[in-house]
């Protein structure tokens, strides 16, 4: 029983030798073979690579741009991959970029109408920036005459003391809710006793003299 | 014969449906409408409490005073009234509407000061039978008037509930027919409280 | 029991501390700590709505899609703080085991607006032959058309019952219309109305008065007036298992406005008949 490590010993020395010898003499024989085991793990990587780009092209989860996009698929189609599945790939990928390109033109079509429909409306809402600085005007008055002597001018501008203001209180998808409509008379000392003008003016109606039969204004909470 | 009668029955359930389905549009109000119906309740408590103020201030003329008290009482539904109880008296005094800002007109201090704790609660909105919305908003007032050598002689703190009625009405305005929600403020506990 | 109450309060000012930022908020230059008002339950509805979780802590609407809305974990911490901490009954073990089952993950219990059995009671002073009398009134919401309304469902007026006292089985045996009555033009009817107050054992056996009717016939023939409302305080019955009060606090404080004053863990048998005080016997579903 105690021979038995010494003898172990030996034997693990022999073994190492052999085996360094011959380990060597193999790492020799198998070079080229090696390296066609690289190139092909090269290639199956490529394809593997290209493989979950087209698919992240086709699912629109690549983050690339359309025009990255093309540029990756065109990459790809330049290595000529035998490979039916990847061919298969690249026409679907092909085709969600067509796809992006259209949406994307249309985005950008519709980015340019909304901005030239937001500079309209500031455009027409500046041009009633003088009707909201006089109502203002009656709110911020330093005192009850010179907010009477405000609302008197301002009245002025109305065709009648009863001409309608409309006051919108929410727009949506295209609705306006109103609060109960009121008069020019009314609202106009309304904000002289509430002393505060949270409101814009959004559409006045005149009459061929150019007075105000109607004015509109969205409530600003 | 037959086939007109058919007609009109199809036209009457088109009709009914549609009336249906606007009815019970109008009760699912998206989350953004029901809020700004809401705050322009709120915004008419709020306003109730600027006229307060108004009409109480010693510095407010005799009459923009009463001007105002006109307008104060537009806010409200015809016939409320204010209902008003103290720690000290648990027994609740009604007074018209009129009469309540009439009075506060006519307080016999030199000076008030009306404050409002900057807090307001809302309720749910809910139908009754008649389909008008009622709420109730709680608001929360200070009331301190003072002698002519500015010493304070009288202070309270009422929890004021207000119940607010809104009702979705149209009207015709320069050949437009306008949706709008006609809110009015109804009767109102006012509660002393002990803060 | 000092400590447990001292105790109680400190948790309470803690979750509101938690809840709630100071808020010292003016208004027209005006300076006030408001964490009381805010605090407060300030409206029934309020009370249902942070039951259920479905206000911030500014009382302002939670959308469905916001993960605070109806949320347990919420509502185990903000429950505790609407009872009334200054009664043993709602401040105790019993008050943790019904936080416990209405916000249990698997059958959590919401309230709503149009729940049946929910009560309101008023307490209210009547004057009757100049005298002030004390008089119930309960309310409970009924569905009509678009909306609802709050509708006189019982009264409680130590008078009537006073009319109908208890005869004993055996008292009660002895006076009848005989089944042949009828033969003799009901001759004997006279006898049974000589005493009108035991009139009711000629009724049958399942008669139960009916006091609101009662109640309209003084009002109607003027002999009760209606002089003022006292308080009001809500019964709550529509909780499996257990039935609370919720009453007005009025005090300078956090714990108070609308809290839960009342808790009974109380089978379904028991509650029919607690509710039987509330809402006529024939009205009942």
């Amino acid at each position: 029983m105690k021979n038995i490590p010494k003898n172990f010993s030996k034997f693990l020395m022999v073994f190492l030798v052999a085996a360094i010898a011959l380990g060597g003499a193999s790492s020799c024989n198998s070079k080229k073979k090696l390296a066609k085991e690289q190139a092909a793990a090269a290639e199956a990587k490529k394809i593997e690579q290209a493989n979950n780009d087209l698919n992240a092209i086709i699912n629109g989860t690549s983050g690339w741009t359309v025009d990255e996009q093309a540029k990756r698929v065109a990459t790809i189609k330049s290595y000529n991959f035998d490979d039916p599945e990847i061919q298969k790939l690249i026409g679907e990928a092909e085709k969600a970029i067509e796809f992006g390109r259209a949406e994307e033109e249309r985005k950008a079509e519709e980015e340019r109408l909304r901005m030239e429909e937001e500079a309209r409306i500031r455009a027409e809402q500046s041009k009633y920036a003088g009707i909201d600085n006089q109502l203002a005007a009656i709110a911020t008055a330093s005192s009850v005459d010179a907010a009477n002597n405000e609302i008197n001018s301002a009245l002025q501008q109305f065709a009648s003391p009863d001409a309608p203001v409309l006051i919108i209180i929410s727009q949506e998808n295209g609705v306006n809710d109103y609060d109960r409509p009121t008069s020019a008379q009314n609202f106009l000392n309304y904000l002289k006793d509430v002393k505060g003008y949270n409101f814009k003016v959004v559409s006045v109606q005149r009459d061929s003299a150019g007075k105000i039969t109607e004015l509109e204004l969205l409530k600003k909470w | 014969m037959v086939k007109q009668m058919k007609k009109l029955a199809l036209i009457m359930i088109v009709l009914i449906g549609f009336v249906a389905t606007s009815a019970i549009a109008q009760d699912n109000l998206s989350p953004e409408r029901k809020q700004a119906i809401d705050s322009l309740a709120l915004e008419k408590v709020r306003d109730l409490s600027k006229y307060i103020s108004l009409i109480g201030s010693k510095d407010t003329p005799w009459s923009e005073a009463n001007r105002v008290i006109d307008r104060a009482e537009e806010l409200f539904m015809q016939g409320s009234e204010i209902g008003v109880s103290s720690l000290t008296r648990t027994e609740i005094n009604y007074y018209t509407t009129r009469k309540y800002f009439e009075r506060l007109m006519r307080l016999n201090y030199d000076k008030v000061e009306i404050d409002w704790y900057n807090i307001e609660y809302v309720s749910d909105l809910q139908r009754q039978p008649d389909g008008t919305y009622v709420g109730v908003i709680t608001i929360f007032q200070k009331f301190s008037a003072y002698d002519k050598e500015g010493r304070l002689v009288y202070q309270d703190t009422t929890k004021k509930d207000i119940t607010v009625y809104v009702k979705r009405k149209e009207t015709q305005i320069g050949g437009r027919l306008i949706g709008f929600w006609d809110v009015l403020l109804g009767d109102i506990r006012v509660k002393e409280t002990t803060i | 029991m000092n400590i447990y109450r001292k105790t109680l309060t400190t948790l309470a000012i803690l979750l509101i501390a938690y809840t709630i930022p100071a808020q010292n908020n003016s208004f027209k230059g005006f300076s006030e700590d408001e964490t009381v008002l805010y605090t407060m339950n300030k409206q029934v509805g309020q009370f249902v709505r942070r039951f259920n979780m479905e206000e911030d802590q500014y009382g302002k609407f939670l959308l469905k899609e916001d993960e605070r809305y109806h949320n347990n974990d919420l509502r185990q911490k903000l429950l505790p703080s609407m009872f009334d901490i200054y009664n043993p009954r709602t401040a105790g073990k019993l008050k943790q085991f019904f936080v416990d089952d209405v916000t249990s993950k698997d059958s959590s219990i919401f309230l709503n607006f149009l729940d049946k059995n929910w009560y309101a009671e008023v307490s209210a002073t009547f004057t009757a032959n100049g005298d002030d009398v004390h008089i119930i009134l309960y309310l409970t919401l009924e569905e009509e058309n678009l909306g609802s309304k709050w509708i006189l469902s019982n009264v409680w007026y130590s008078y009537f019952p006073s009319l109908f006292p208890t005869i004993d089985s055996a008292e009660q045996a002895k006076y009848f219309l005989h089944p042949m009555s009828h033969e003799l033009d009901f001759m004997n009817l006279h006898k049974a109305l000589e005493r009108p107050d035991r009139i009711q054992v000629y009724a049958s056996q399942k008669y139960r008065p009916d006091f609101l009717t009662l109640f309209f016939y003084q009002m109607k023939t003027g002999k009760l007036k209606f002089k003022q409302i006292d308080s009001v305080k809500f019964h709550f019955f529509q909780i499996r298992n257990w039935y609370f009060e919720l009453s007005y606090f009025n005090r300078n404080e956090t714990n108070s406005g609308w809290l839960i004053s009342n808790l009974k863990y109380i089978n379904n048998e028991e509650k029919k008949e607690l509710i039987k005080s509330y809402r006529l016997c024939d009205s009942l579903q």
